[in-house]
Protein backbone atom coordinates (compact mmCIF):
# COMPACT_ATOMS: atom_id res chain seq x y z
CA UNK A 1 0.00 0.00 0.00
CA UNK A 2 2.54 2.57 -1.08
CA UNK A 3 0.44 5.07 -2.57
CA UNK A 4 -1.43 5.42 0.59
CA UNK A 5 1.29 6.90 2.26
CA UNK A 6 1.42 10.96 2.19
CA UNK A 7 4.29 12.44 -0.24
CA UNK A 8 5.82 16.16 1.09
CA UNK A 9 5.02 18.30 -1.23
CA UNK A 10 2.00 16.38 -2.69
CA UNK A 11 -1.50 16.39 -1.93
CA UNK A 12 -2.27 14.00 0.87
CA UNK A 13 -5.15 11.65 -0.08
CA UNK A 14 -7.41 13.18 2.03
CA UNK A 15 -6.91 16.55 0.34
CA UNK A 16 -7.71 14.60 -2.96
CA UNK A 17 -10.74 13.41 -1.75
CA UNK A 18 -12.18 16.40 -0.14
CA UNK A 19 -11.53 18.40 -3.42
CA UNK A 20 -13.79 16.09 -5.52
CA UNK A 21 -16.61 15.74 -2.90
CA UNK A 22 -16.98 19.03 -2.23
CA UNK A 23 -15.64 19.41 1.39
CA UNK A 24 -12.92 21.77 1.04
CA UNK A 25 -13.02 25.31 2.48
CA UNK A 26 -12.62 27.69 -0.70
CA UNK A 27 -8.84 28.27 0.77
CA UNK A 28 -7.35 24.92 0.56
CA UNK A 29 -9.34 24.60 -2.79
CA UNK A 30 -7.52 27.21 -4.21
CA UNK A 31 -4.14 25.53 -2.57
CA UNK A 32 -5.27 22.18 -4.38
CA UNK A 33 -6.21 23.57 -7.83
CA UNK A 34 -2.66 25.49 -8.23
CA UNK A 35 -1.33 22.34 -7.17
CA UNK A 36 -3.00 19.77 -9.25
CA UNK A 37 -1.93 22.51 -12.54
CA UNK A 38 1.47 22.16 -11.87
CA UNK A 39 2.22 18.31 -10.35
CA UNK A 40 1.15 15.88 -12.45
CA UNK A 41 1.27 13.21 -10.12
CA UNK A 42 -1.40 14.38 -8.34
CA UNK A 43 -3.59 15.34 -11.08
CA UNK A 44 -3.54 11.82 -12.24
CA UNK A 45 -4.29 10.64 -8.44
CA UNK A 46 -7.07 13.20 -8.29
CA UNK A 47 -8.42 11.80 -11.74
CA UNK A 48 -8.29 8.20 -10.28
CA UNK A 49 -10.68 9.40 -7.64
CA UNK A 50 -12.64 11.71 -10.61
CA UNK A 51 -12.78 8.35 -13.00
CA UNK A 52 -14.24 6.41 -9.46
CA UNK A 53 -16.92 9.18 -8.69
CA UNK A 54 -18.20 9.28 -12.29
CA UNK A 55 -17.96 5.70 -12.62
CA UNK A 56 -20.26 5.48 -9.18
CA UNK A 57 -22.76 8.33 -10.45
CA UNK A 58 -23.11 6.73 -13.84
CA UNK A 59 -24.17 3.16 -12.99
CA UNK A 60 -27.44 2.45 -11.40
CA UNK A 61 -26.50 2.26 -7.33
CA UNK A 62 -25.20 -0.64 -6.04
CA UNK A 63 -27.39 0.02 -2.53
CA UNK A 64 -30.57 1.15 -1.96
CA UNK A 65 -30.42 4.87 -2.61
CA UNK A 66 -30.65 7.29 -0.69
CA UNK A 67 -33.22 9.97 -1.78
CA UNK A 68 -34.76 13.18 -0.27
CA UNK A 69 -37.69 14.54 -1.63
CA UNK A 70 -39.36 17.87 -0.81
CA UNK A 71 -42.56 18.83 -1.32
CA UNK A 72 -44.22 22.30 -0.82
CA UNK A 73 -48.21 21.62 -0.92
CA UNK A 74 -51.04 23.18 -0.74
CA UNK A 75 -53.34 22.42 2.03
CA UNK A 76 -56.18 21.46 -1.45
CA UNK A 77 -53.85 18.63 -2.23
CA UNK A 78 -52.13 17.49 0.90
CA UNK A 79 -53.80 16.68 4.07
CA UNK A 80 -52.29 19.44 5.73
CA UNK A 81 -54.60 22.37 7.82
CA UNK A 82 -52.70 25.07 6.79
CA UNK A 83 -54.69 28.02 5.46
CA UNK A 84 -53.23 30.06 2.13
CA UNK A 85 -51.14 27.40 0.79
CA UNK A 86 -50.39 27.52 -2.51
CA UNK A 87 -50.66 24.29 -5.25
CA UNK A 88 -46.79 23.72 -6.16
CA UNK A 89 -45.06 21.02 -5.86
CA UNK A 90 -41.08 20.87 -5.45
CA UNK A 91 -39.66 17.74 -5.21
CA UNK A 92 -35.69 17.50 -4.38
CA UNK A 93 -33.99 14.30 -5.93
CA UNK A 94 -30.36 12.88 -6.70
CA UNK A 95 -29.29 12.67 -10.00
CA UNK A 96 -25.99 12.93 -12.43
CA UNK A 97 -25.95 16.49 -12.97
CA UNK A 98 -27.61 19.52 -11.47
CA UNK A 99 -31.02 20.29 -13.11
CA UNK A 100 -34.48 22.51 -12.62
CA UNK A 101 -36.96 21.19 -15.08
CA UNK A 102 -40.70 22.52 -14.57
CA UNK A 103 -43.66 20.14 -15.63
CA UNK A 104 -46.36 22.43 -15.94
CA UNK A 105 -48.97 20.39 -16.51
CA UNK A 106 -48.52 18.61 -13.15
CA UNK A 107 -47.11 22.05 -11.25
CA UNK A 108 -44.09 20.00 -10.31
CA UNK A 109 -40.42 21.53 -10.16
CA UNK A 110 -37.72 18.46 -10.23
CA UNK A 111 -34.79 19.85 -8.73
CA UNK A 112 -31.98 17.10 -9.22
CA UNK A 113 -28.94 17.70 -7.16
CA UNK A 114 -25.80 16.50 -8.32
CA UNK A 115 -23.77 14.25 -4.87
CA UNK A 116 -22.54 14.57 -2.98
CA UNK A 117 -24.24 18.09 -2.40
CA UNK A 118 -22.45 21.22 -2.10
CA UNK A 119 -23.24 24.88 -2.40
CA UNK A 120 -22.07 25.41 -5.89
CA UNK A 121 -24.41 22.09 -7.29
CA UNK A 122 -27.18 23.34 -5.69
CA UNK A 123 -29.65 24.93 -8.56
CA UNK A 124 -31.63 27.69 -7.51
CA UNK A 125 -35.03 27.17 -7.18
CA UNK A 126 -37.64 29.93 -7.45
CA UNK A 127 -40.58 29.13 -5.18
CA UNK A 128 -43.96 30.78 -4.90
CA UNK A 129 -44.35 33.36 -2.52
CA UNK A 130 -47.68 32.27 -1.01
CA UNK A 131 -46.22 29.02 -0.10
CA UNK A 132 -46.70 28.65 3.50
CA UNK A 133 -46.00 24.72 4.72
CA UNK A 134 -43.39 23.01 2.91
CA UNK A 135 -43.70 19.16 3.29
CA UNK A 136 -40.16 17.24 3.77
CA UNK A 137 -40.84 13.71 2.71
CA UNK A 138 -38.29 11.67 2.89
CA UNK A 139 -38.30 7.64 1.54
CA UNK A 140 -36.83 5.85 4.61
CA UNK A 141 -37.02 2.36 3.11
CA UNK A 142 -34.35 4.00 0.36
CA UNK A 143 -32.32 5.49 3.62
CA UNK A 144 -31.92 1.97 5.07
CA UNK A 145 -34.52 2.44 8.29
CA UNK A 146 -37.14 -0.24 6.68
CA UNK A 147 -36.59 -3.11 9.18
CA UNK A 148 -38.25 -1.19 11.93
CA UNK A 149 -39.28 1.91 13.61
CA UNK A 150 -36.61 4.67 13.41
CA UNK A 151 -35.57 8.08 15.06
CA UNK A 152 -36.17 10.65 12.01
CA UNK A 153 -34.48 14.05 13.10
CA UNK A 154 -34.44 17.22 10.63
CA UNK A 155 -32.00 19.93 11.03
CA UNK A 156 -31.62 23.48 8.97
CA UNK A 157 -28.56 25.18 7.88
CA UNK A 158 -27.67 26.61 11.72
CA UNK A 159 -27.40 22.77 12.76
CA UNK A 160 -30.04 22.95 15.23
CA UNK A 161 -33.11 20.45 14.37
CA UNK A 162 -36.33 21.43 13.04
CA UNK A 163 -37.99 18.23 13.46
CA UNK A 164 -37.63 15.39 15.34
CA UNK A 165 -39.70 12.35 15.36
CA UNK A 166 -38.88 9.18 17.85
CA UNK A 167 -40.03 6.04 17.16
CA UNK A 168 -41.24 6.24 13.36
CA UNK A 169 -43.08 3.45 11.92
CA UNK A 170 -42.77 4.41 8.32
CA UNK A 171 -46.13 3.63 6.26
CA UNK A 172 -44.81 2.55 2.84
CA UNK A 173 -41.55 3.72 4.04
CA UNK A 174 -42.35 7.31 4.03
CA UNK A 175 -41.76 9.49 6.51
CA UNK A 176 -43.38 13.09 6.41
CA UNK A 177 -41.77 16.24 8.36
CA UNK A 178 -44.37 19.65 7.75
CA UNK A 179 -42.59 22.14 8.32
CA UNK A 180 -43.87 26.05 8.43
CA UNK A 181 -41.96 27.90 6.00
CA UNK A 182 -41.47 30.96 8.37
CA UNK A 183 -39.03 28.38 9.73
CA UNK A 184 -36.95 28.02 7.16
CA UNK A 185 -33.95 29.36 5.49
CA UNK A 186 -31.74 28.48 2.70
CA UNK A 187 -28.49 26.62 2.97
CA UNK A 188 -27.84 23.22 4.16
CA UNK A 189 -30.62 20.58 5.99
CA UNK A 190 -29.62 17.17 7.20
CA UNK A 191 -32.03 14.18 7.59
CA UNK A 192 -30.59 11.66 9.86
CA UNK A 193 -32.32 8.22 10.66
CA UNK A 194 -31.62 5.95 12.57
CA UNK A 195 -32.93 2.73 12.46
CA UNK A 196 -32.26 -0.64 13.66
CA UNK A 197 -29.67 -1.11 10.74
CA UNK A 198 -27.62 1.95 11.98
CA UNK A 199 -27.63 5.82 11.33
CA UNK A 200 -28.37 7.39 7.88
CA UNK A 201 -27.31 10.92 7.35
CA UNK A 202 -28.70 12.69 4.26
CA UNK A 203 -27.18 15.99 3.03
CA UNK A 204 -29.13 18.13 0.79
CA UNK A 205 -29.56 21.89 -0.11
CA UNK A 206 -32.15 24.49 -0.15
CA UNK A 207 -31.54 27.54 -1.86
CA UNK A 208 -34.73 29.08 -2.94
CA UNK A 209 -34.94 32.64 -3.45
CA UNK A 210 -37.75 33.66 -1.66
CA UNK A 211 -37.06 31.95 1.35
CA UNK A 212 -35.98 34.36 4.53
CA UNK B 1 -0.40 20.38 2.53
CA UNK B 2 3.26 20.98 1.40
CA UNK B 3 4.16 22.82 -1.66
CA UNK B 4 5.03 20.83 -5.12
CA UNK B 5 8.00 19.27 -5.54
CA UNK B 6 8.68 21.04 -8.56
CA UNK B 7 7.16 24.60 -7.19
CA UNK B 8 10.68 26.23 -6.29
CA UNK B 9 12.97 28.62 -7.89
CA UNK B 10 13.38 26.75 -11.07
CA UNK B 11 9.51 26.61 -11.44
CA UNK B 12 8.73 30.26 -11.39
CA UNK B 13 12.24 30.99 -13.48
CA UNK B 14 10.52 29.06 -15.91
CA UNK B 15 7.44 30.53 -15.73
CA UNK B 16 8.66 34.04 -16.37
CA UNK B 17 10.85 32.84 -19.08
CA UNK B 18 7.57 31.43 -20.77
CA UNK B 19 5.71 34.81 -19.93
CA UNK B 20 8.23 37.00 -21.64
CA UNK B 21 8.51 34.53 -24.62
CA UNK B 22 4.65 34.44 -25.28
CA UNK B 23 4.91 38.55 -24.76
CA UNK B 24 7.82 38.36 -27.32
CA UNK B 25 5.58 36.19 -30.21
CA UNK B 26 7.14 32.60 -29.41
CA UNK B 27 5.28 30.30 -30.83
CA UNK B 28 6.77 27.63 -29.27
CA UNK B 29 6.38 29.19 -25.31
CA UNK B 30 2.82 29.64 -26.23
CA UNK B 31 3.07 25.05 -27.32
CA UNK B 32 4.83 24.93 -24.20
CA UNK B 33 2.21 26.90 -21.95
CA UNK B 34 -0.67 24.63 -23.66
CA UNK B 35 1.67 21.91 -22.89
CA UNK B 36 2.17 22.46 -19.25
CA UNK B 37 -1.50 23.68 -17.87
CA UNK B 38 -3.90 22.38 -20.23
CA UNK B 39 -4.53 18.98 -18.27
CA UNK B 40 -4.81 20.99 -15.18
CA UNK B 41 -7.23 23.64 -16.61
CA UNK B 42 -9.60 20.36 -18.01
CA UNK B 43 -9.44 19.25 -14.89
CA UNK B 44 -10.44 22.26 -12.86
CA UNK B 45 -13.23 22.73 -15.39
CA UNK B 46 -14.63 19.27 -15.53
CA UNK B 47 -15.16 19.90 -11.88
CA UNK B 48 -16.84 23.00 -12.05
CA UNK B 49 -18.79 22.63 -14.87
CA UNK B 50 -19.14 18.53 -14.53
CA UNK B 51 -19.26 18.48 -18.44
CA UNK B 52 -16.25 16.66 -20.17
CA UNK B 53 -17.13 18.52 -23.55
CA UNK B 54 -17.58 21.66 -21.97
CA UNK B 55 -14.31 21.44 -19.85
CA UNK B 56 -12.41 21.31 -22.99
CA UNK B 57 -14.54 24.13 -24.89
CA UNK B 58 -13.75 26.26 -21.72
CA UNK B 59 -10.43 25.19 -21.39
CA UNK B 60 -9.71 26.60 -25.34
CA UNK B 61 -11.50 30.16 -24.39
CA UNK B 62 -8.78 30.27 -21.36
CA UNK B 63 -5.99 29.73 -23.43
CA UNK B 64 -7.57 32.84 -25.76
CA UNK B 65 -7.75 34.73 -22.99
CA UNK B 66 -4.74 34.20 -21.70
CA UNK B 67 -2.77 34.33 -24.80
CA UNK B 68 -3.97 37.91 -25.40
CA UNK B 69 -3.37 38.91 -21.95
CA UNK B 70 -0.04 38.11 -22.00
CA UNK B 71 1.26 38.85 -25.85
CA UNK B 72 -0.28 41.95 -24.22
CA UNK B 73 2.24 42.36 -21.33
CA UNK B 74 -0.78 42.40 -18.73
CA UNK B 75 1.18 39.84 -16.21
CA UNK B 76 4.05 42.25 -14.95
CA UNK B 77 5.36 39.45 -12.69
CA UNK B 78 6.08 36.34 -14.72
CA UNK B 79 6.79 34.31 -11.61
CA UNK B 80 2.78 34.09 -10.92
CA UNK B 81 2.01 32.57 -13.70
CA UNK B 82 0.05 29.61 -12.44
CA UNK B 83 -1.46 31.96 -10.19
CA UNK B 84 -2.65 33.88 -13.59
CA UNK B 85 -3.70 31.15 -15.40
CA UNK B 86 -6.00 29.68 -12.69
CA UNK B 87 -7.68 33.01 -11.84
CA UNK B 88 -8.40 32.82 -16.10
CA UNK B 89 -9.62 29.29 -15.18
CA UNK B 90 -12.03 30.28 -12.24
CA UNK B 91 -13.51 33.15 -14.19
CA UNK B 92 -13.87 30.86 -17.23
CA UNK B 93 -15.77 28.06 -15.86
CA UNK B 94 -18.16 30.27 -13.18
CA UNK B 95 -18.83 32.41 -15.89
CA UNK B 96 -20.31 29.58 -18.06
CA UNK B 97 -22.02 28.19 -15.09
CA UNK B 98 -23.53 31.60 -14.32
CA UNK B 99 -24.56 31.48 -18.58
CA UNK B 100 -25.20 27.68 -18.55
CA UNK B 101 -23.53 27.81 -21.89
CA UNK B 102 -20.58 27.86 -23.45
CA UNK B 103 -18.61 31.04 -24.00
CA UNK B 104 -18.61 31.98 -27.63
CA UNK B 105 -15.07 31.88 -28.84
CA UNK B 106 -13.49 34.99 -30.22
CA UNK B 107 -11.52 35.87 -32.95
CA UNK B 108 -8.74 37.56 -31.74
CA UNK B 109 -6.90 38.51 -34.34
CA UNK B 110 -3.57 36.72 -33.76
CA UNK B 111 -2.72 32.99 -34.56
CA UNK B 112 -3.83 31.11 -31.99
CA UNK B 113 -2.55 27.28 -31.12
CA UNK B 114 -5.27 24.67 -31.35
CA UNK B 115 -5.80 23.07 -27.50
CA UNK B 116 -8.96 21.00 -28.42
CA UNK B 117 -7.93 17.38 -28.05
CA UNK B 118 -7.89 15.52 -30.91
CA UNK B 119 -10.70 13.19 -32.53
CA UNK B 120 -8.77 10.28 -31.46
CA UNK B 121 -7.93 11.58 -27.68
CA UNK B 122 -12.21 11.65 -27.75
CA UNK B 123 -12.70 8.16 -28.99
CA UNK B 124 -10.19 6.73 -26.26
CA UNK B 125 -11.73 9.02 -23.92
CA UNK B 126 -15.16 7.03 -24.80
CA UNK B 127 -13.44 3.69 -24.27
CA UNK B 128 -12.01 4.97 -20.95
CA UNK B 129 -15.09 5.91 -19.68
CA UNK B 130 -16.71 2.30 -20.81
CA UNK B 131 -13.77 0.56 -19.14
CA UNK B 132 -14.19 2.20 -15.65
CA UNK B 133 -18.08 1.72 -16.14
CA UNK B 134 -16.96 -2.03 -16.18
CA UNK B 135 -14.56 -1.09 -13.00
CA UNK B 136 -17.10 -0.04 -10.61
CA UNK B 137 -19.18 -2.47 -11.99
CA UNK B 138 -16.44 -5.20 -10.84
CA UNK B 139 -16.71 -4.22 -7.37
CA UNK B 140 -17.52 -5.87 -4.37
CA UNK B 141 -21.11 -5.15 -3.48
CA UNK B 142 -20.04 -4.33 0.29
CA UNK B 143 -17.25 -2.67 -1.21
CA UNK B 144 -19.51 -0.78 -3.99
CA UNK B 145 -21.54 0.33 -1.02
CA UNK B 146 -18.49 2.50 0.49
CA UNK B 147 -17.32 3.81 -1.89
CA UNK B 148 -21.20 5.25 -2.77
CA UNK B 149 -21.29 6.18 0.86
CA UNK B 150 -18.42 8.31 0.69
CA UNK B 151 -18.35 9.58 -2.75
CA UNK B 152 -21.78 10.15 -3.43
CA UNK B 153 -23.37 10.37 0.25
CA UNK B 154 -21.47 12.86 1.81
CA UNK B 155 -20.94 10.25 4.87
CA UNK B 156 -17.91 10.45 6.61
CA UNK B 157 -15.53 7.40 6.68
CA UNK B 158 -16.11 7.08 10.86
CA UNK B 159 -19.81 7.09 9.91
CA UNK B 160 -19.62 4.52 7.16
CA UNK B 161 -17.71 1.99 9.30
CA UNK B 162 -19.76 2.33 12.09
CA UNK B 163 -22.79 1.69 9.99
CA UNK B 164 -20.92 -1.07 8.39
CA UNK B 165 -19.19 -2.55 10.83
CA UNK B 166 -15.86 -2.00 9.30
CA UNK B 167 -12.56 -1.34 11.00
CA UNK B 168 -11.10 1.91 9.96
CA UNK B 169 -8.00 0.19 8.05
CA UNK B 170 -10.92 -2.21 6.16
CA UNK B 171 -12.14 1.15 4.86
CA UNK B 172 -8.78 2.08 3.62
CA UNK B 173 -8.03 -1.03 2.04
CA UNK B 174 -11.21 -0.86 0.18
CA UNK B 175 -11.04 3.04 -1.06
CA UNK B 176 -7.22 2.04 -2.09
CA UNK B 177 -8.38 -1.25 -4.36
CA UNK B 178 -10.62 0.94 -6.13
CA UNK B 179 -8.55 3.82 -6.76
CA UNK B 180 -5.46 1.66 -7.66
CA UNK B 181 -7.39 0.00 -10.32
CA UNK B 182 -8.73 2.95 -11.64
CA UNK B 183 -5.42 4.53 -11.58
CA UNK B 184 -4.13 2.33 -13.69
CA UNK B 185 -6.85 2.97 -16.04
CA UNK B 186 -6.18 6.89 -16.31
CA UNK B 187 -2.74 6.46 -16.18
CA UNK B 188 -2.88 5.80 -19.83
CA UNK B 189 -4.71 9.00 -20.42
CA UNK B 190 -2.35 11.51 -22.73
CA UNK B 191 -4.20 14.44 -21.05
CA UNK B 192 -2.65 14.07 -17.50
Amino acid sequence: MAEMIERAGHLSDAEIDAYWTGRLATADEEKVELHLLECADCRERAAAVEALVEGLRAEPRATTRSRVRIWQVAAASFAIAAAGATVQLLRVQRAAAPVVETLPAQGLTVVALAPPTRSADAPEVAVAADVSIVVFELDAAEAGAALGPCDVTLSGPDGRPLARLTGVAPTGGVVRVPIDRAQLSPGRFVFEVAGPSGTVTLPFLLRTADLR
Amino acid sequence: MGEPLDNGQGMADDASALAIGIRAGDPAAEATLVERYRPGIAMILRRLVKDAALADDLTQEVFRIAFESLRAGRLEDGSKLAAYIWGITRNVGHEALRRHRPPVAQASGGDLLDTRPRPDQALLAAEREQRVRDAVRALLPRDRAVLEAFYLEDQSKDSICRRLGLAPAQFDVIKWRALKRLRLLVGQREDL
